[in-house]
């Protein structure tokens, strides 16, 4: 029986359902101190002093750092990318405008952290932390993009002219002649909010220095191999001396794609001798981490008279946020994604990115994708709804075919997986009986609309992405999977388990992983990018394969046959076709250890992408008296190659699509405008779906294998966060004739886009 | 203050700050992580126990007030080893991805199963609104939960899942 292609549950699945596993906030150290941050109530300002006199002399606070006081007693700290790419930089590089200062003198954001203070329990950290007293001297503050650009705004970053992050463009064929020759230009401006990752689990961090100078630090991190060099250069310590250990991590999302409280726990190591543990409060947690950039762009799109898109034109606007982080990497994707899902052979587009005195941007499952399928996917129901035509065939028509070059990379589309998850979904969902008209109550319209998406597997950009994975078999026959593809709660650990077991030849439970510690494993850049799956599964694809070919190499030599005739199984290796002359693992590699042999296999991962293809549709009603949108019910049909666990692609398939529901109708942060405090701060205002008003979302698998990925996989995670939330606008507009373009789609937008509509139908 | 609490069937006995939350004296002084604390608002669920077998919010409620009163976590749910139905229903169906609104997403469950043992799907939503996930969507634990329910619908005759 093979491993991959079965649904065994989660291997960390029963400790989850009896609340064994150890999260960052259930780790405990003796002597361990706790840590909490003094916050900036001040958009943008110098740091002129700190009183701590008060703060220390609270029952059990042991020492507190600040802006002012950093530089001396810790020297050497180096201005640090928040997003860990400083394995891809050159090392000799200069930091970049937008790098973030740990205690830095001036604060960028309201929540932008001054001082830490270290007690023997969180409760008097808290208390003496609102007893720190700090002077500020505030500055201008630019709240929004347009301050930003503002003819004499104050310059947020020294190198940053013009506050400008990142400006990327993209032209494609003749955008002038596609658009002179359209049956049909429509054109509007969409929004998109700050969406927070929002994981259960609030973020935190352990450190510890040992003996000997080395620093342990356990945290959720999504990329423990990049946070150990980007540890290494904030504080001036070679990568070797700091071990990351990623412990269970309860939902990440993107958001623990970049330091968070790693380096205070480290800072209060280092200054107390005593293991730290910064934990943040969820209100903490909403402003102090980063979110999904805001977009504001305007496009015009051509289509030709069959509803296909002649050609794009798009501007968009970026708020990086306070700090550089993964800006220019997510304004790349993002312009990229604009052309990257059908066959577009004109446009041109334009992208600036603003560094704001707001919260920083980030990391966000999708990655810049949601905000560029939103305007694609719906700007195109818009104009077929102009043209008559459906919206499905004219997505069919230029939809990307195998052999297709494709926006990602210099790289063909493999497969007919955009064809098939736009046909076999639109009949499982019942398309046509959807846009159909329905009857429906007083006062309410139904409607039903959808989007689809080619998407990537893993990062873009070529040499940025690595995975590397080590099979070591145990002289009793088990084996030990190295691999730092951490698992966010993805299933990835059960997964690549599934992979290597079938490489190998054993069954799934002679399989244990470890995928946490950096000192164990080798390199990979991380889990994010639906590339944990695809890349990592390549790499242990290949060194399960290895592992195998030198046991059984081993066995030959002893055995003195031909490798080419023995199998491995879990009762040991024999001669194909003769169990009698069988040999035990335990006996066959207790021969080859006492003879110095080890069997290891080590795999790297190509350097190579999949296209992954994904449609959802979805069905509502619309209430035209109070603009509340309910989605009835949503299906997603994805190619994902190969589904290695099937019930864990699924669950993955509707957590990405829920979240995208979520961006659709409730989802954002809200600021202050006047003094840019976050709003919406807490589950209580920022509204999360619930179960109760939440639609079933169906999973129709679609798998069509590509030749790179491990058994034909694809990356899985993010196409259904990416297309959503147009599905959900596309189908308010085809129930209401119109639909509101700024995320989230409230009742109030919905309400006034209706009114609009409606006077606007008048005076025609 | 001194509290007397039977914890998991065990009497346990503490004297804690008028100021401790529940959720503290489990986890900090007893030692029972399961309990998770997502938001110490009140509004995340994941540091759901039961109260007299009723849920309730270890992070808005007192120590103090669990005094002379029987508390149930989800360390206490499996038996020698055997996990509860609910439980077990989890792993099967793949009802838990990062885990960590699990705990009181099970107890929550546990509760409103005892109270109402063949529910329909849309009761089961609503019964667990007070659980945030961020995770799988509701999808696979709105199946895990009507699983142990004896009442399961199938799929094709359950409408829209509201």
């Amino acid at each position: 029986m093979t491993a991959v292609g079965a649904s065994p549950p989660r291997l960390e699945a029963p400790a989850k359902a009896s609340g064994r596993a150890r999260y960052v906030a259930d780790l405990v150290q003796p002597g361990m101190l706790h840590g909490r941050l003094v916050r900036s109530p001040y958009p943008h300002a110098r740091v002129l002093a700190v009183d701590t006199a008060e703060a220390l002399a609270t029952p059990g606070v042991v020492t507190i750092v600040s802006s002012i006081d950093i530089a001396s007693r810790l020297p050497g700290l180096a201005p640090f990318d928040l997003a860990c790419g400083s394995m891809e930089r050159d090392p000799d590089a200069e930091p970049l405008p937008g790098d973030a200062t740990l205690l830095g003198s001036t604060v960028r954001y309201v929540g932008d952290p001054v001082a830490l203070v270290l007690a023997e329990s969180e409760a008097a950290a808290s208390r003496a932390a609102a007893l720190v007293n700090v002077d500020y001297e505030p500055l201008d503050a630019l709240l929004t993009p347009a301050d930003a650009q503002a003819e004499g705004a104050v310059l947020l970053h020294e190198g940053a002219v013009g506050n400008v992050a990142t400006r990327k463009t993209r032209r494609l064929g003749d955008p002038e002649r596609a658009f002179a020759d359209a049956a049909v230009v429509v054109e509007r401006t969409f929004v998109t909010s700050r969406q927070k990752q929002a994981q259960l689990e609030p973020t935190g961090a352990l450190a510890m220095v040992d003996s000997d100078g080395r620093i342990t630090v356990w945290t959720p991190h999504q990329a423990p191999h990049r946070a150990r060099y980007t540890l290494a250069r904030l504080f001036g310590i070679p990568a070797a001396r700091i071990r990351v250990i990623v412990p269970t991590v309860g939902g990440a999302f993107g958001k623990n794609d970049a330091l968070t409280a790693e380096p205070y726990a480290i800072c209060g190591a280092l200054l107390t001798g005593r293991p730290v543990r910064v934990g943040y409060t969820r209100q903490e947690d909403f402003v102090g981490t980063e979110a999904r950039h805001a977009t504001e762009t305007t496009m015009a799109m051509a289509l030709r008279s069959d509803g296909t898109i002649a050609g794009v034109r798009g501007r968009s606007i970026v708020d990086a946020g306070a700090y550089l982080s993964h800006s220019a990497a997510i304004t790349a994707v993002m312009l990229t994604h604009m052309v990257a899902s059908y066959r577009i052979e004109h446009a041109e587009l334009e992208a600036t990115c603003l560094f704001t005195n707001t919260p920083v941007n980030g990391a966000f499952r999708g990655y810049g994708g949601p905000q560029a399928s939103f305007p694609v996917e719906h700007l195109i129901d818009v104009g077929c709804a102009e043209l008559g035509v459906d919206p499905l065939q004219a997505r069919l028509r230029m939809r990307l075919r195998p052999g297709d070059p494709w926006g990602y990379r210099d790289q063909e589309i493999t497969g007919d997986g955009h064809r098939l998850c736009l046909e076999e979904g639109a009949k499982a969902f019942g398309w046509d009986r959807a846009r159909a008209p329905h009857p429906s109550a007083p006062g309410k319209v139904r409607g039903a609309g959808m989007a689809s998406t080619v998407w990537k597997s893993g990062i873009v950009g070529k040499g940025m992405d690595h995975s590397a994975a080590t099979a070591r078999m145990t002289p009793d026959g088990g084996v030990l999977l190295l691999t730092a593809a951490a698992d966010l709660g993805t299933g990835i650990r059960t997964t690549l388990a599934q992979i290597c077991a079938d490489a190998i030849g054993l069954p799934l439970d002679q399989i244990t992983v470890v995928d946490n510690d950096t000192d164990l494993t080798p390199y990979d850049t991380g889990a994010f990018a639906s590339r944990t799956l695809y890349r990592a599964g390549q790499a242990v694809e290949a060194a399960g394969s290895e592992l195998r070919d030198r046991v059984l190499a081993f066995a030959g030599s002893s055995l003195e046959i031909d490798v080419a005739d023995l199998v491995l199984t879990a009762a040991g290796v024999e001669p194909r076709g003769s169990p009698d002359r069988r040999i035990s693992l335990p006996k066959l590699l207790r021969d080859g250890y006492l003879a110095g042999h080890e069997f290891v296999g080590h795999g790297q991962a190509p350097q190579t992408t999949a296209p992954s293809f994904c449609a959802v549709f979805a069905e509502v009603v619309v209430d035209c008296d109070t603009g509340q949108v309910s989605v009835l019910r949503v299906l997603a049909a994805q190619d994902v190659g190969r589904a290695i666990n099937p019930a864990i692609v699924e669950g993955q398939i509707q957590g990405a699509v829920h979240q995208g529901i979520g961006l659709a109708l409730t989802e954002g942060l809200v600021l202050d405008p006047e003094t840019g405090t976050l709003l919406n701060g807490t589950y209580m205002d920022y509204r999360l779906l619930t179960s109760a008003d939440s639609p079933r979302i169906e999973v129709l698998l679609v798998e069509e294998p590509d030749p790179t990925g491990p058994s034909g996989a694809r990356g899985v995670g993010e196409p259904g966060i990416v297309v959503a939330a147009p599905a959900i606008a596309n189908a308010i507009l085809h129930a209401t004739g119109t639909a509101p373009t700024r995320l989230p789609l409230t009742p109030e937008r919905v309400l006034e886009a209706l009114r609009s509509d409606s006077s606007q139908s008048r005076g025609a | 203050m001194n509290v007397t609490i039977e914890v998991n069937g065990q009497l346990t006995s503490r004297a804690v700050p008028d100021d401790r939350f529940l959720c503290d004296l489990l986890r900090d002084d007893l030692g029972l992580i399961g309990t998770k604390v997502g938001c110490r608002e009140g509004v995340c669920g994941s540091c759901t126990v039961l109260l007299d077998e009723r849920p309730v919010r270890s992070c808005l409620l007192l120590a103090a007030q669990a005094d002379g009163r029987r508390v149930g976590t989800i360390e206490g749910l499996a038996t020698d080893g055997v996990l509860h139905p609910v439980q077990q229903a989890f792993v099967d169906h793949g009802a838990l991805q990062c885990g960590f609104c699990t705990s009181g997403m099970v107890m929550s469950a546990v509760a409103f199963l005892d109270d109402e043992p063949h529910p329909d799907r849309e009761q089961i939503s609503e019964a667990l609104a007070g659980n945030l996930c961020r995770c799988t969507g509701y999808v696979k634990v709105v199946e895990a939960v009507a699983s142990v329910a004896a009442t399961e619908q199938p799929a094709a005759s359950d409408g829209p899942g509201r």
